[in-house]
């Protein structure tokens, strides 16, 4: 289905001069490639001052280095929860980008749609049910029991 | 739309009232959901064995187990994995615009992306068997670390091997002149499940490599 | 070699078959019709079926009395109960009811055969060497003895070190997916191939059940597959993976959890396809439409979305936090209002209705009354308080055999004599029919119903001995398994006796009360069904509709 957007299969080709691409899914893979370099950034800002350096770009490598330990690290890195929130929300962005458009989800039936998200809602129930729980949710229920 | 027409009623068998696609679409994207679920069983047990770790044997910070390389390493297979699916669409809409030469191209370019996938994901397991796992464990990290890791990516890794089979099948079947530009439905479904094993990579790629232990700020 | 004269589906296709009886039976083995998988699906599940119910007579035997009785050595018996049980859930209960549902959802939505035909029959060819495979421990003498839920550290292989329980776990593997495969073909069938008018909210009751059904298999079976995989490496490489080893840094509770994800939705697997079944005989025999039809359908996607919400109940004593047991008890007792709706519509509809105690109706009615017991013991279960004091005892045993044996075993009998004339074009013999349900109705309770006292009093299950305090209720116990088991063997008697001596079926052969398709084409149904697609006439729902006065029986030709 390259052309759920399209009056007739030769209109949305071409993709920066290059007729043989196809422009929706070349963007939809722009983003998922924008996506995996962020999500390595994230947890490990040093790894890309480590591939500058070693690609000979040592400028680069030093101004990426500067941003990392006056701004990012500072007001951002060195939060648990924004890391784990957000890695987790471009994982189901990326997911998201490639059951839609790759896998056609977009021009599909809605019971298409709801068979592709049964897995999504059963996995939750099976991680949230068998989560290493300790927390009491800061109910006090040592009142509730009985001597 | 042309697009619904590719899928609506190709093939034998879908009675007058039906979904509006083919039976073997609804038999891929079912099969998918189980296989959805055996991942989910598999990751769901990674996070509570990883976020239930004793205080005496925690879990190692990636970046310290898989080491720099390992971690642009995997990123670059992610990116390769992400390029093989992007051929794979192609496959699809040069079939449709009836132009099978260039179709079957993006699938050779497809096929070659899962075998390089394949490739550096043998070469490094090789290494992190010979050079690394043995320091996790010596470490005093638990154990369940590389044990994890090895049915993870290695489940995965069988789904991506079994995609370049059934994509090499594909290819066989439009080299004989089998699939024509009027089967676009086997192409599809064929397309459904080298994604899912994609998708399924974005979430594994997340939960083993990338969640860290600590923030980088510490 | 006299020529084979069958009609219908039964009658051999190719020349040579006519007269050759290896070249039928081989074109049965190979056929991807489904009404022919359905019935070899059948006739796979009778055999496991006596087979589980010899271990289970091996089981009562040893407890008939206190002591030693059968087995010199308990760790015979301790591999009993888990065969017993691998055998009926397994091998025994989900391929009847994937039997059933071959020959008749494919004919139940006008369709010609089911979407996937040589993936049904691949399915049904993966089942007997599963079995082979499950129980190849009794060719080598070595019997897996953990049960059938072969929690770790007992399943690992310090404690299970027997090659057995290693072809236990692979055979396991291999039913998940049989099932799963034979899940996705009846999604895909009763999604896309309906005849006209057969829109999804006209669907008889059973086949909606096992859209439910198909939908559970698939999302829960994979889950206990990955657990039994964890389990197989952990066996296999105890070096290298501790996933369910706490010296390893793994958790024996994460088996469990996996374990439960499958094996609770497992029991709604069983039963729905049974409350689907039972619908359409109440409905038949009380010449009235289902009550609720609406209703009936969106209270099994309830029970079958809730049913993935309550697996812990069966883990309340393994230290699992006090909040998360709460959840999880409040959720299983709310899968009591879903039964309940099921409940009360199966007697609305037989209210006022011109009922006929035919052979399936009596199971039907059984199947209600006993399975209503089954139903509030398992509501008692749920309570964490009261079930940390019931765990593992034989309550859960007595709670079980209500639910399974009054269950879904009842609702085969009931589907399989209301589809039989239509299956083998022949009428079973109705006089030992009668004998076989009033068997098995006074039989079951003779066996299980004293369970309960045993548990409330605390004998322990899968037990080897017993405290002589419940050896009167224990012996009881056996001697009614041992005349339900005969009283089993009466029904496949009467079966095979009466497909070659019963006398010929109608075409709707109860009465003309039957509404659905299969009772509007000959028994046994020709080859492909139908021989034009047929046209769904829809019921129009409502009580009041000047169609259908309220009261009026619905008749398809009208």
């Amino acid at each position: 289905m390259a052309s759920q957007d399209a009056e007739n299969q030769e209109s949305g080709w071409g993709w920066l001069g290059i007729g043989n691409l196809y422009r929706q899914y070349m963007w939809v893979w722009v983003w998922l490639f924008v996506l995996t370099i962020v999500e390595v950034y994230v947890p490990e800002p040093h790894v890309f001052v480590d591939l500058f350096q070693t690609l000979g770009l040592g400028f680069v490598a030093g101004w990426l280095e500067y941003f990392n330990e006056t701004i990012y690290i500072p007001y951002l890195g060195q939060h648990m929860a924004f890391i784990v929130v957000s890695l987790v929300l471009m994982a189901l962005a990326k997911t998201w980008l490639v059951a839609w458009y790759y896998m056609h989800l977009i021009s599909e039936k809605p019971a298409i749609i709801l068979i592709a998200c049964a897995p999504f809602v059963f996995s939750l129930f099976l991680t949230i049910g068998l989560w290493p729980w300790t927390t009491t949710f800061g109910i006090p229920w040592d009142l509730f029991v009985p001597d | 739309m042309a697009a619904k027409e590719a899928s609506i009623m190709e093939g034998p068998g879908a009675g007058e009232e039906n979904l509006g696609v083919t039976n073997g679409k609804i038999g891929m994207w079912t099969f998918l959901v189980m296989d959805a679920m055996t991942f989910a069983g598999i990751l769901a047990g990674y996070a509570r064995i990883r976020w239930g770790s004793p205080a005496d044997a925690p879990w190692p910070d990636p970046l310290d187990a898989f080491g720099v390389v390992g971690i642009q390493l995997t990123a670059f297979n992610t990116f390769v994995l992400i390029c093989s699916s992007v051929f794979m669409v192609h496959v699809l809409a040069e079939q449709m615009r009836g132009n099978m030469e260039a179709a079957q191209k993006w699938l050779m370019a497809t096929i070659f992306g899962g075998m390089i996938f394949l490739g550096i994901q043998a070469f490094e397991w090789t290494h992190l068997i010979i050079d690394k796992f043995g320091l996790v464990v010596l470490a005093g990290c638990n154990e369940n670390f590389p044990a994890t890791f090895y049915l993870l990516t290695g489940f995965h890794g069988l789904h991506v091997a079994v995609g370049v089979i059934y994509n090499t099948f594909l290819l066989v079947m439009m080299r004989r002149g089998k699939v024509t530009e009027e089967h676009t439905s086997t192409t599809e479904i064929a397309g459904l499940y080298w994604h899912f094993v994609d998708l399924v990579w974005i979430l594994v790629f997340t939960f083993v490599y990338l969640i860290p232990v600590h923030p980088p700020g510490s | 070699m006299s020529e084979i004269k069958a009609k219908g589906y039964l009658s051999p296709l190719s020349e040579e078959a006519k007269t050759s009886k290896w070249a039928y039976i081989k074109e049965w083995l190979c056929s991807t019709d489904a009404k022919r998988i359905g019935v070899l699906y059948l006739a796979f599940a009778t055999f496991m079926g006596i087979f589980g119910g010899v271990l289970s007579i091996l089981i009562r035997i040893e407890l008939a009395q206190h002591g030693t009785v059968l087995f010199e050595d308990p760790s015979t018996y301790n591999a009993l109960p888990g065969l017993h049980a691998t055998a009926m859930i397994f091998f025994f209960i989900i391929p009847a009811f994937t039997g059933v549902a071959n020959f008749v959802v494919p004919i139940q939505i006008g369709a010609p055969d089911m979407a996937f035909p040589r993936l049904n029959l691949a399915a049904f060819w993966i089942l007997p060497p599963a079995a082979l495979t499950t129980f190849f421990g009794f060719f080598l003498n070595s019997l897996p003895e953990f049960g059938w839920t072969a929690y770790p550290p007992l399943s690992n292989n310090v404690y299970s070190n027997m090659i057995g329980a290693d072809f236990w776990v692979l055979g396991l593997v291999l039913v998940g997916v049989s099932s799963t495969m034979a899940a996705i073909n009846f999604l895909a069938t009763i999604f896309n191939m309906r005849c006209k008018g057969m829109k999804m909210f006209q669907l008889p009751l059973f086949t909606w059940s096992l859209v439910v059904t198909s939908f559970l298999i698939l999302a829960a079976t994979p889950v206990l597959t990955s657990a039994l995989l964890m389990l197989t490496f952990e066996r296999m490489f105890p070096g290298a993976f501790h996933f369910f080893n706490p010296a390893g840094g793994g958790d024996p509770i994460l088996y469990q959890h996996l374990f439960w994800f499958y094996s609770h939705p497992a029991v709604y697997i069983m039963i729905l396809p049974g409350f689907g079944l039972i619908s359409s005989v109440i409905q038949t025999f009380s010449r009235k439409h289902i009550f609720g039809y609406a209703l009936m359908a969106w209270s099994m996607m309830a029970i079958a979305v809730l049913g993935f919400l309550v697996w812990a109940h069966h883990m309340y004593t393994t230290g699992i936090a006090l909040e998360v047991r709460v959840g999880f008890m409040f959720l299983t007792m709310l899968i009591a209002v879903p039964t309940g709706i099921k409940i009360f519509s199966w007697l609305a509809t037989m209210w006022g209705g011109s009922i006929k105690f035919d052979t399936p109706m009596l199971f039907a009615l059984g199947f209600i009354a006993m399975f209503t017991i089954g139903g509030l013991s398992g509501v008692v279960l749920a309570s964490v308080s009261v079930d940390i004091q019931l765990h593992d005892t034989y309550y859960v045993v007595a709670h079980i055999h209500y639910v399974l044996v009054a269950g879904s075993m009842m609702t085969i009998f009931a589907g399989v004599y209301y589809w039989y004339p239509k299956i083998t074009g022949k009428m079973y013999n109705r006089f030992w029919g009668k004998v076989h349900f009033w068997i098995t109705a006074i039989f079951l309770n003779v066996t299980f119903f004293l369970q309960h006292w045993m548990g409330v009093k605390g004998m322990p299950r899968r037990y080897y001995d017993y405290d002589p305090q419940f050896e009167w209720a224990n012996a009881i116990a056996s001697y009614g398994s041992y005349v339900l088991f005969i009283g089993q063997l009466i029904f496949v008697a009467n079966l095979i006796w009466s497909w070659k001596n019963g006398e010929d079926a109608k075409a709707n052969h109860w009465y003309g009360d039957g509404i659905h398709l299969e009772w509007f084409i000959p028994s046994p149904p020709d080859h492909h069904n139908f021989h034009e697609p047929p046209e769904w006439k829809p019921i129009v729902r409502h009580h009041e509709h000047p169609d259908q006065p309220a009261g009026l029986w619905h008749s398809y030709k009208d």
